[in-house]
């Protein structure tokens, strides 16, 4: 008798089990038209806190005022964002997972090693941040301009040292840019964050640092800018020359937006387009963003892939150029 | 400066803010004790709700409950032999044999003030000396920090308890363990099996849970003992701690002094301060030998250091706007949300607010005394479970902590194999300390190695980058006193009957009772 309720009982646990399983697999018409019906999450592959995660909290803080339900921040950080890009890239498509992705590290993770998602694994929302690469030095350098270091490190190659955010990162690759359209050849040091790049600029252990406008703004006085990688001058560095202006063919940005797995129902993903189109369109909303040091620039998921599918290309040559890659 | 510091404690002793800040204490001090939940997450949860309070209010209440859980570490390493936080690693040592002893209010007690004197001396070094420690900080780089790591590994000599070797062993896995994961310069990922959360290295959180809680997880079950250990109320225990700690004026001045300097550091700072604390002032003891064994001194000095560091692992944020821990990275958030721009200007444009949270840090420490003071008899009260219920809770504990750090199963298994591994190292009478030290330093020295390496690069040579810089050379010079130490001292010792005594001598006996 004991043994025929065990059976019976693992059958039904099974049932209910494929039960599930079943509901899982498709996302209906009916779902799609009550969407959102529960909390949606919010996937930030970066630490709390990080610039990521100020972005995504500003969007949250308007989140309410367009959908019933609320978006939950969940961090899977590590890697340089690949744990939480995996996770995203894995989620079930059914709107309730979204996550942020950026640029070049979605690109440059798969060139690199093996990953568990490519560049195209994503239904792109948006871009929100467009954060252009600047060429810096500590205020107090030797170098006054950008021809000052060009001139040094054509004199002695190697011998003036660049910080950037670990390898396989925008700054790297902007590096890796740099000498090759610059012609010259510098040492890249891969730090584990823009925080110790600032840390070893600072404390006079590296000469240069390859980074974002939003990390000097944060405080220009202690960095001299010697360009940026722009087609025009920037506005919130007015005075930065541009690479282009000083005869270098050199344009390259870190952006970050958000994006669904792969295959999230059209419709879904509207919806979430909408909202986030008119959140980000809020005076109040670029206020918030540029108190915080991001640097807005949105732009829709459709325009941001045929960009990303640029960039593949052009990462692969680059890296393929300096064996980095096979 | 001093109108500005009057009126930032006029802005903090609002009686709403003290509130929020005596409940953020009580929260961070749960925070804190419950393994897994670290102090970087107790402020990363708290940071969005501080988003509605004003801007100084919120930073407030997450000084409050940063301060609260550093305490809280000291609770569950003192009770359950399993540090509630990274920094609280040191403590465990001579805070759990007290517990075994039936001293387990004695050493909450101690920890609290100590905890309390180390926040007030940090957070007077950052009102006033922020800028030239920033200006030192800055002075690490890569060999400085390659060396510091080093200095660090030293410490091993005073953790191993019996043997040497046996801690040396333990060391070398440690050290072995931080070499899983991504080549900070390659790129190339190491040892990870084709985990590829792997690549990120051993995370330090769940490997410390699993090394410090499973062990004592089933060695409770091995034992046939109701209770964890005898507990009673003792009268006037409360009186006669306070004075007794207080007047172990030069272990609390010290050792706070060290946890400033140490937790400030970039990168380094926080999880070895405890470490370098409880070493020198092992060294300097009367009775070494009584140190792991149940010595105060040992719960007062890693206490005080590590509960320095909060306020100065804040001074490279607040002077320079770079977030030199963890829970400086979260907190750089919160004040980027507010709009403040941490940096050198934040004292001249902000300074309203900025004033108000490095004064509220002082009122973070008292409030965190009186909180503590009320707490500390229900704390104490833990091991009055039986084992029965208690193991099962730290079990379960220590698996949803491990989960919790960034909903990885990994991070699970990670902690479930590092506490199989640290159960039988113990069987061998390996420690678990310097198998945690192993960890923490490991990845510190191969950075600084790696990336010396390729700044010589650029032209300086290697010798010259290593060994002849003056921080450097300080290190160099502290790692083989560090080692040469106790060698000397002990002949020292034998030639004259009366050895450097920093510590006043009356009360030398308190450590030993």
């Amino acid at each position: 008798m004991k043994k025929f309720y065990l059976i019976g009982f693992s059958m039904l646990i099974l049932l209910f089990a494929s039960a599930c399983a079943q509901l899982g697999t498709e996302v209906s018409s009916e779902d799609i038209e009550s969407y959102p019906d529960k909390d949606v999450r919010n996937i930030v592959p970066f630490s709390a806190g990080g610039t990521t995660d100020v972005n995504q909290r500003i969007i949250e803080s308007y989140w309410k005022d367009y959908f019933p339900e609320n978006m939950v921040i969940e961090y899977y950080e590590g890697a340089g964002g690949e744990v939480g890009f995996t996770e995203l890239s894995k989620a079930k498509a059914d709107g309730y997972t979204m996550g942020s992705i950026n640029t070049p590290h979605i690109i440059l993770q798969p060139l690199a090693r093996e990953t568990q998602f490519e560049y195209d694994s994503f239904d792109i929302l948006a871009r929100l941040v467009h954060d252009p690469q600047v060429l810096a030095v500590k205020a107090d350098s030797d170098i006054d301009d950008l021809d000052e270091f060009i001139e040094k490190v054509k004199e002695k190659p190697k011998s003036l040292s660049v910080g950037l955010t670990g390898t396989y990162t925008g700054d790297h690759l902007t590096t890796l840019k740099f000498m090759d359209t610059a012609d010259v050849q510098v040492t890249p040091v891969p730090l584990a964050g823009s925080a110790d790049q600032v840390k070893e600029l600072l404390g006079g252990h590296i000469d240069a640092i390859m980074g974002n406008v939003g990390d000097v703004t944060k405080d220009l006085d202690q960095f001299n800018v010697l360009a940026i990688a722009t087609e025009e001058r920037h506005e919130w560095l007015p005075d930065v020359p541009t690479f282009k202006e000083q005869g270098i063919d050199l344009v390259a940005a870190i952006d970050r937006g958000l994006a669904l797995p792969k295959d999230t129902p059209q419709e879904i993903h509207d919806k979430l387009f909408e909202a986030l189109e008119q959140i980000t369109s809020l005076p109040e909303y670029e206020e918030k963003m540029e108190d915080a040091g991001l640097v807005a620039d949105f732009l829709p998921g459709d325009e941001w892939a045929e960009l990303i599918e640029e960039q593949q290309k052009e990462a692969k040559e680059v890296l393929e150029k300096f064996d980095e890659i096979e | 400066m001093l109108g500005d510091l009057l009126n930032g404690l006029l802005n903090t002793l609002d009686i709403s803010t003290l509130l929020i800040m005596s409940l953020c204490t009580m929260a961070g001090i749960v925070v804190g004790t419950l393994p897994g939940l670290s102090a970087t997450m107790g402020v990363a949860l708290l940071v969005p709700l501080t988003f509605g309070m004003e801007a100084a209010t919120g930073l407030l209440a997450l000084g409050a409950l940063y301060t609260g859980a550093m305490f809280g570490g000291a609770n569950s390493a003192i009770l359950i032999n399993t540090p509630g936080t990274p920094a609280a690693v040191a403590t465990t040592f001579d805070g759990y044999p007290l517990t075994k002893k039936g001293q387990a209010d004695r050493a909450l007690i101690t920890a609290l003030l100590a905890s309390v004197v180390g926040g007030i001396v940090g957070t007077i070094f950052l009102i006033f000396l922020s800028t030239p420690l920033a200006n030192f900080a800055l002075g690490f780089g890569p060999p400085e920090n390659f060396w510091l790591a080093i200095f660090g590994l030293t410490i091993i000599g005073s953790l191993a308890g019996k043997s040497i070797i046996k801690g040396l062993i333990g060391g070398t896995f440690g050290l072995m363990l931080a070499l899983i994961g991504m080549d900070p310069v390659s790129g190339y990922p190491r040892f990870t099996f084709g985990f590829y959360n792997l690549i990120e290295g051993i995370n330090l959180l769940p490997a410390m849970i699993g090394f410090f809680s499973i062990p004592q997880v089933i060695s409770m079950m091995e034992r046939k003992d109701k209770y964890i250990a005898k507990y009673e109320e003792r009268k006037g225990i409360y009186k006669k701690t306070i004075s007794e700690t207080l007047k172990r004026r030069m272990v609390l001045l010290r050792s706070s002094i060290i946890g400033t300097f140490v937790g400030m550091l970039p990168g380094a700072g926080g999880n070895v301060a405890g470490f370098v604390a409880y070493n020198e002032t092992k060294r300097f003891s009367k009775n070494p030998k009584e140190f792991g064994k149940g010595n105060i001194d040992g719960v007062i000095t890693s206490e005080s250091a590590n509960n320095a560091t909060v306020s100065s692992s804040l001074i490279p944020l607040l002077t320079l706007g770079i977030p030199g821990s963890p829970v400086a990275a979260v907190l750089l958030g919160g004040l980027l949300i507010h709009g403040l721009q941490p940096g050198a200007k934040l004292f001249t444009e902000s300074s309203g607010i900025a004033y108000t949270f490095v004064v509220g840090l002082l009122v973070a420490n008292i409030l965190l005394l009186l909180v503590g003071l009320i707490g500390t008899r229900f704390f104490a009260k833990a091991i009055a479970i039986p084992i029965h219920y208690l193991a099962p809770v730290i079990a379960v504990l220590a698996v949803i902590g491990s989960y919790s750090i960034r909903n990885s199963m990994l991070d699970v298994f990670v902690m479930l194999g590092c506490g199989l591994l640290g159960y039988f190292a113990l069987k061998a009478d390996i420690t678990p300390g310097p198998i945690v030290l192993g960890l923490v330093l490991g990845v510190i020295a191969e950075n600084g190695f790696v990336l010396s390496a390729v700044i010589s690069e650029t032209g300086p040579s290697m010798f010259t980058l290593f060994f002849t810089r003056p921080i450097s050379l300080v290190l160099i010079i502290l790692t083989v006193l560090s080692i040469l130490g106790p060698l000397l001292l002990n002949l020292r010792r034998k030639k004259k009957d009366n050895p450097i005594d920093i510590d006043s001598t009356p009360h030398q006996k308190a450590g030993g009772e």
